[in-house]
């Protein structure tokens, strides 16, 4: 049994109960199968090891990522179920695309072969291009899902690039061949594997939404429906930089004086934009793709440090991320149905509208800033530890510097939700499917700080 | 054990009682608040003379958290966090109670998140004052900022939300550069974030200034401390009296333990390299704090610049490292804490009976209420370091430790002092004393107040007449820090 079997199946049951007469049970069924999934892939349960005659490993570093991306996946299908304004398209097809990409999601925590990293990224990233555009009639999101598509098929054609250029230097797809061909020829390897190398990561640079590679995001973010925003936001960036530690990690460490000196400069950059882009931004969506492209830089100086520690900061802080991600795009939803603007300062007066979505907010905000002892705070501590143990002393400061700069901006939806009173004071009556999600969100964040350790040491 | 317990009791308390509509909130309060109080004064009389004779603190309690990187959830109290405990526990009382004597009979929701979140902030002083493990201090220093941020940008005054998120971005900036000093050390203390082996990292001396600048900026924005203070006069102005009280009382000391705890053992050399920057930043601020304190005409400001000065002299006292000097920091910690609380809450309990928080708006309240009028005189005089109280005791130590770093010194904070005392005597008089106010009646305090007023102003004459037990509780737990800095 594997996932790569399991999801598409589970896939294509949706979509046939949603067709025909079973309707009420596509929902059920999914978050079933996700919910049963998540459980295999977490405790690999009945899941082998081996998959595709050794193109892929489900091994703990993929089962603790895949645990992880089917549970976001999951939240966001119970938001999908209850989605904000009207839908154009079935619910069931908008399920089963998902739960495709997600297939993808989980091939990238398991790769072994420069072929499947490939084949990841594309089955991920087509069912959102899909899914950007489900607005069918809104110029916005019409747009967003052309931006996607064309600046995603641009990196997916450079990441290949890239991956035939290795091949051309190394003569390996797979990740322990080149491994072991750069520790065999350590001196005068052969350039077009450097230009290769630089390639890849440039293409999965473009996946991270990593600067000077981040244009699309905003845009793309802002156009999307909501709930397909947390779904990139979340699942897409994760998966993204879980198949890049992969590769830097199992594929390059001998060569790392090759790469470590590109991904510094790209966090710098990263950072840079990413905070100061935020500083600027009016709209909420807008505001959350630019926090986005700057936790991408602080998950990219987690990508410099190898070891269990090294594994675990980086699910730690992507889990905290995507947890604190998703309540944000969940209040934002709220808000947005309820006739607000597309304006920070539609927030104002959530607190009395919604005690619960405001606490999650707050919750939610803090552990991006990094307060203890929320999830935000054990990812960026550990994170800033390994660089530290590292070398990288002085990247740890500039990062430092700029959650500084990330504070202003964390507070200003913060501010608007709990001081600032509202213009129409309806109440925001919460879906359960809010509720849900926003609570399993918030026990992920406080739990963070409880097992840390048992996450580390599962690595 | 029981410290732990100083921080559960308090922390589970604020979240019943934040669930809980109007007076049943502030009972739970209450008696979570209470009940701290109580476990803080058993645990000084019955851990207390164990702790003075220089024996192993049985007060500490560990848990592994993530073994892998040396981190673990431990506290232990010794006599210097003791002290600092119980001021914690006998002050955030005194700050629920100002938030609750106005409260009426109805289900208002909104107080009681207020008196959950007084109890979050004493549990995360308590967990502040003994932590024993870096980034355990880290997490309660941010949890002790939290609530207090919220208390004031909510049920502040006019102009509370620039005024917060200053003070907010400020602080957290701060802690920033401290988290990035911890991340650091560690990597020079054998893998642990325990103080211990914080304090037998050997840095590269280098880099070991740097590195205590990062710790130096936190407690310094904290305190404040000369030229990081440009927070303070407005978020003490714009907070609601409960929350300035939690401010200046109790969230001030945190910068000067941390200072105490710290940066002094754990940076002798590079700390004995910049004393005298340290020295004379504290010194502006005595002068500075108290002429600008001269220039106020409200309360709440004056009071403001005037703890500004308190502090630093307070950090001048401790930055000259003597074990003289620590007392005296450790004995003005409290009685500064005992007096700020309780003059606080007098210019609260002024402005709501007065209508008023302008000195000279309403003059001659003694001859209305006399009884609150000695109650305050007695929180003056400690704060002017009259002979007998506490904050004599404290200033005449940290002025003779000065005197040993130097006789000008001395004399600067010496002037602070006497500055201090002219412009409290000149409040006093225009407040309470000349011909009786026309348009105020005569009125009484509710007994919480007298209460709360009497209790500060008799500990604090307590702790000026006999500080003995005080000095005698925290002597080796001081003595061990003014060995280590004082060994450089």
């Amino acid at each position: 049994m594997s996932l790569y079997v399991l999801l598409p199946v589970l896939a294509v049951l949706v979509l046939f109960a949603y067709l025909g007469r079973l309707r009420p049970f596509a929902f059920p069924l999914a978050v079933t199968g996700l919910a049963v999934a998540a459980v295999l892939a977490f405790f690999r349960i009945g899941l082998d090891h081996e998959l595709l005659a050794g193109m892929a490993e489900f091994d703990g570093y993929a089962a603790a990522f895949s645990a992880l991306l089917i549970v976001a996946t999951l939240l966001t299908v119970i938001l999908l179920h209850t989605p904000s304004g009207k839908t154009e398209v079935p619910r069931g097809e908008k399920i089963a695309l998902l739960v495709f990409s997600l297939t993808g999601a989980v091939m990238l925590t398991s790769y072994t072969n420069l072929v499947m990293l490939f084949l990841g990224i594309e089955i991920l990233s087509i069912p959102v291009y899909v899914l950007a555009g489900t607005r069918k009639s809104d110029a916005g999101g019409n747009e967003a899902a052309l931006k996607y598509f064309l600046n995603g098929s641009f990196a997916t054609g450079i990441l290949l690039f890239g991956i035939g250029l290795v091949y051309a230097g190394t003569g390996q797809f797979r990740l322990e061949g080149i491994l072991a061909w750069t520790g065999a020829n350590a001196v005068g390897i052969h350039p077009l594997f450097h230009l290769g190398l630089l390639f890849i990561l440039f293409g999965l640079a473009f996946k991270v939404s990593a600067a000077p590679f981040h244009f699309w995001t905003p845009d793309v973010y802002e156009g999307a429906p909501t709930a397909v925003t947390a779904y990139m936001g979340t699942v897409v960036k994760v998966a993204a930089f879980a198949a890049f530690y992969r590769l830097l990690a199992r594929a390059l460490p001998s060569v790392s004086e090759a790469w470590v000196w590109i991904l510094a400069t790209l966090a710098v950059l990263t950072l840079l934009v990413g905070n100061l882009g935020a500083l600027a931004q009016g709209g909420f969506k807008r505001l959350m793709a630019y926090a986005g492209i700057s936790h991408a830089g602080y998950l990219l100086i987690a990508l410099m440090a190898t070891g269990s520690m090294a594994t675990g900061a980086l699910w730690i802080y992507a889990a905290a991320y995507s947890a604190a991600t998703m309540i944000a795009f969940v209040a934002w939803a709220r808000v947005e149905e309820g006739g607000g603007s597309d304006r920070i300062e539609a927030f104002a007066g959530l607190r009395s509208r919604s005690p619960f979505l405001a606490f999650g907010l707050a919750v939610a905000f803090l552990s991006l800033i990094g307060v203890p002892p929320l999830g935000g705070f054990f990812g960026k501590l550990l994170v800033f530890g390994n660089a530290v143990g590292q070398g990288q002393t002085a990247l740890v400061v500039f990062a430092v510097l700029m959650s500084a700069v990330s504070l202003t901006y964390y507070l200003r939806p913060l501010i608007q939700a709990w001081f600032h009173e509202a213009k129409a004071a309806a109440p925001l009556p919460l879906r359960a499917a809010e509720v849900i999600v926003v609570g399993t969100c918030l026990l992920v964040l406080l739990g963070l700080a409880a097992l840390p350790d048992l996450l580390i040491s599962s690595f | 054990m029981f410290t732990l317990l100083m921080i559960v009791v308090p922390l589970a308390g604020g979240l019943v009682a934040m669930a809980l509509p109007g007076l049943r909130a502030r009972l739970v309060a209450s008696l979570a608040a209470a009940a701290t109080a109580l476990l803080g004064l058993w645990v000084a009389l019955a851990f207390g003379p164990d702790l003075a004779s220089g024996a192993a603190s049985r007060l500490d309690f560990s848990l592994p958290w993530i073994p892998g990187w040396g981190l673990s959830f431990s506290l232990c109290l010794d006599g210097l966090s003791l002290a600092l405990v119980i001021l914690t526990v006998l002050v955030s009382p005194v700050a629920l109670l100002v938030a609750t004597r106005k409260a009426g009979p109805g289900p208002d929701r909104r107080s009681s998140v207020l008196y959950g979140l007084i109890l979050a902030m004493e549990a995360g002083l308590v967990g502040v004052f003994a932590a024993r493990d870096a980034v355990v201090f880290y997490l309660f220093w941010e949890l002790a900022l939290v609530p207090i941020y919220f208390i004031a940008a909510f049920w502040g005054g006019e102009k509370r939300l620039p005024v917060t998120l200053k003070f907010f971005v400020y602080t957290v900036v701060g802690s920033l550069f401290m988290l990035f000093g911890i991340i650091y050390v560690h990597g020079y203390a054998g893998g642990s974030f325990a103080l211990s082996s914080f304090q037998a990292a050997k840095l590269p001396s280098g880099v070991a200034p740097w590195i205590m600048a990062c710790f130096a900026l936190a407690f310094a924005i904290k305190m404040p401390l000369f030229p990081f203070h440009t927070w303070q006069s407005d978020t003490y102005h714009e907070a609601p009296a409960a929350g300035t009280i939690l401010l200046a009382a109790l969230m001030a000391k945190m910068g000067l333990y941390g200072v105490l705890r710290w940066m002094l053992p754990v940076f002798p050399e590079a700390f004995g390299a910049f004393q005298t920057v340290f020295v004379v930043l504290g010194l502006i601020g005595v002068i500075w704090g108290s002429l600008a304190a001269l220039a106020q005409k409200d309360m709440k400001r004056l009071l403001a610049w005037s703890s500004f000065a308190h502090t630093g002299l307070m950090a001048a006292g401790i930055f000259s490292l003597g074990l003289v000097g620590l007392q005296g920091g450790l004995v003005q910690m409290l009685a500064h804490g005992l007096s700020i609380a309780g003059l606080f809450l007098a210019v609260d309990i002024f402005e709501e009976r007065t209508g008023s928080r302008l000195i000279g708006a309403v003059g001659g309240l003694a001859h209305r209420n006399g009884a609150f009028a000695v109650l305050f005189m007695l929180l003056v005089l400690s704060a002017i370091g009259l002979p007998l109280t506490a904050g004599f005791v404290g200033e005449f130590l940290l002025l003779l430790s000065l005197s040993k770093l130097g006789l000008w010194w001395a004399l600067a904070g010496g002037l602070g002092v006497i500055l201090g005392a002219v412009l409290y005597l000149q409040w006093a008089r225009k407040s309470f004393f000349g011909p009786s106010p026309d348009k105020v009646p005569a009125f009484k305090l509710r007994n919480s107040e007298a209460i709360a007023l009497g209790a500060l102003a008799v500990a604090g004459l307590a702790l000026g007449i006999y500080p003995k037990p005080l000095l005698v509780l925290a002597g080796p737990a001081l003595e061990a820090i003014a060995r280590i800095a004082g060994a450089r």
